[in-house]
Parts: structure tokens; C-alpha cells; sequence
């Protein structure tokens, strides 16, 4: 039986870190701050609007390149394209701004074993289904696959 | 390659943990390493991604959003911080859902794909292989993420020697 390492990551201090960090002015780490959780604050919104970046892009008008530059942290969003966004997401400017939801999402690596059946026996997942004997072609014979799953913790 | 797991104390908040990889028993981190390249042409932009490192794992966690997938090999979740407009400084991690990042290091992305680059392929693949060796350990349970996700616990470090055994 495998003994349990419950060891974690050793602590690691740098002072190449600390002296950058140190040169960030109170102003650029605000700018930073509000812009990161701007996205993050309309990433929220979309996820419980269960809008998709295209979904929204289509909504809206824009490219959806253009959303994932929104959505990435680093836009500074001019007052038209934020007002754009509240009519869109049915919100005012203030809800835009309000305490943000806390979102924990985790990976979870989930490791499987196939192996084959009797042809003419189905696999249905509530997105797909694939018989048997395409499944055997896939894999050839036992295999181990894996997939990931995320979810989010409520 | 022969490396280490640690986490960069100065960085990890309540929100995400954030690690980087010895390799080799160096004294410093592959992120420090990119640090050091870079401090003197593109200090600016070092100062704003620890900035916004800080807010990920601080305020934020590490949204989908801030990342480029898709770096690395299909489901390997190493990804690249997002550029500032204007700015092409590249830095690649591995992503852990929104709980935890692994941060390696990078270079000034001048082509359309790193594969293009010999500095960007060397760093990329260098993440490729942790992620790779991660989920081996993952999937022999010499490794675990604890159950919020954020820390990585067990074996943290790796080998060739032990690889090949």
C-alpha cells in the first residue's frame, strides 16, 4: 500500500520579487485592481446570465476577440462601452460595481478505465453518445483515458 | 530535467496559490529567471504583471479570462498571463482551475507562434513536461491537490533519474 506524502511546496522568497513589487506606485496597483476586477465582475455577470463570450458578443455587436479583451484584465473601458454593456446585461452602472461574487473553480483530474464490450451496447453522456463498436475503434483495445472536469464550488 | 515545486510566498494569496519550479537546485525560480531577463528592458511591464499576479491571488482568483489557453499540448492547462495592449512580454504557467497557477518563465513574443521561437519553445516545453510529469504523479497518487485545489501536495520534486526507473 503507498504511505501517504503529505508534504507541501516549500516557501520561496525572492528579493528580485519583492524589489519590483516595491516599485509599484499605489496609483498603477489601484489601476490594475479595478480593471481585473471589472472583468472579473462582468465575467460573473455573464455566467449567471449562462451567456457564452458569443452569446454575448452577438448581443452586444462586437467581434468576440473583442470580449475576450475585455474579459482579460487588462481593459480600460471607456464610460460609452461600460454603459453598452449595462443596457445589454439589464443592469445599472452602480450594479457594475457592486461587491463581487466570490467564484471558486476548481480541476479536478478524473482518470478512467475503458475497456471493451459487446458491440451494439450504447455509452450515452447527456452531450454525446457513441457505440460501442466506434469506441473500440477509438481505443483499440483496454485503455486508460482521462478527462478533467471543472465545476464550481458553491 | 531535474526540478523542484515552490511556492512564491510573496505572491500567493487567499484566493490562489502560486507556485514556480526550481530546476536543477538553482537558487532561483524559472519566473525569477524571467524576471532577471527582462528587468532591464521591460521593467514597466514586469512591475504590472507581479501587479496583477497579486490580484489574482488576492482579489480575483485566476480567471479563464486572464489567460490564453491553448500553449501548450490538448488538456495540459498551460496557458500564457494575457498581454497588456501594446505589449508582448510572455510569460507561461499552468493553470489550475481559478485556485492555483504555476509560473514559468517566457520572453518578448515577437512571432505569430512560439513554436517559431527557439527562447519561447525552450520555456514553453519546459512547461509542457511539468504539466506532463504532474499528472503522471496525479494519476500514480504520489501527488494530490488538497480539496479547495489551491495546494499541491506530496512528491514536489522530480527527477529524470526517478522518471526512468
Amino acid at each position: 500500500m503507498k504511505k501517504t506524502n503529505n508534504t507541501t511546496a516549500k516557501q520561496h522568497t525572492s528579493s528580485l520579487i519583492g524589489e519590483l513589487m516595491a516599485e509599484s506606485s499605489p496609483l498603477e496597483k489601484a489601476r490594475v485592481k479595478n480593471r481585473m476586477e471589472l472583468a472579473a465582475r462582468i465575467e460573473d455577470l455573464l455566467i449567471q446570465k449562462k451567456w457564452n463570450k458569443k452569446e454575448f458578443a452577438k448581443r452586444i455587436g462586437k467581434h468576440p476577440s473583442e470580449i475576450t479583451k475585455w474579459l482579460s484584465g487588462t481593459h480600460n473601458f471607456t464610460q460609452d462601452i461600460l454603459t453598452e454593456i449595462t443596457l445589454v446585461l439589464n443592469i445599472s452602472l452602480s450594479d457594475l460595481y457592486s461587491k463581487k461574487q466570490v467564484q471558486t473553480l476548481n480541476t479536478t483530474t478524473v482518470f478512467v478505465s475503458l475497456k471493451q464490450v459487446p458491440k451494439g451496447i450504447s455509452y450515452a453522456t447527456p452531450y454525446s453518445s457513441v457505440f460501442a463498436s466506434e469506441l473500440d475503434y477509438k481505443t483499440k483495445s483496454s485503455q486508460k483515458a482521462s478527462l478533467s472536469l471543472t465545476y464550481t464550488d458553491n | 530535467m531535474n526540478y523542484e515545486i515552490v511556492e512564491l510566498s510573496q505572491l500567493s494569496g487567499n484566493y490562489t496559490t502560486i507556485y514556480s519550479i526550481i530546476v536543477n537546485g538553482e537558487t532561483q525560480s524559472l519566473f525569477e529567471n524571467f524576471i532577471e531577463e527582462n528587468k532591464n528592458k521591460h521593467r514597466d511591464e514586469l512591475i504590472s504583471i507581479l501587479d496583477r499576479l497579486k490580484v489574482i491571488a488576492d482579489e480575483t482568483g485566476a480567471r479563464e479570462g486572464f489567460f490564453k489557453h491553448k500553449e501548450g499540448k490538448p488538456g495540459d492547462l498551460v496557458c500564457a498571463l494575457y498581454d497588456e495592449p501594446d505589449r508582448n512580454l510572455r510569460l507561461y504557467c499552468i493553470r489550475n482551475g481559478n485556485v492555483a497557477i504555476i509560473l514559468g518563465g517566457g520572453g518578448l513574443k515577437e512571432v505569430t507562434a512560439w513554436q517559431h521561437d527557439p527562447k519561447l519553445s525552450k520555456e514553453a516545453n519546459a512547461m509542457i513536461e511539468v504539466s506532463e510529469d504532474i499528472f503522471q504523479r496525479l494519476k500514480e497518487g504520489d501527488l494530490r491537490w488538497s480539496p479547495d485545489g489551491k495546494k499541491l501536495i506530496g512528491n514536489l520534486n522530480f527527477s529524470e533519474d526517478e522518471e526512468d526507473e
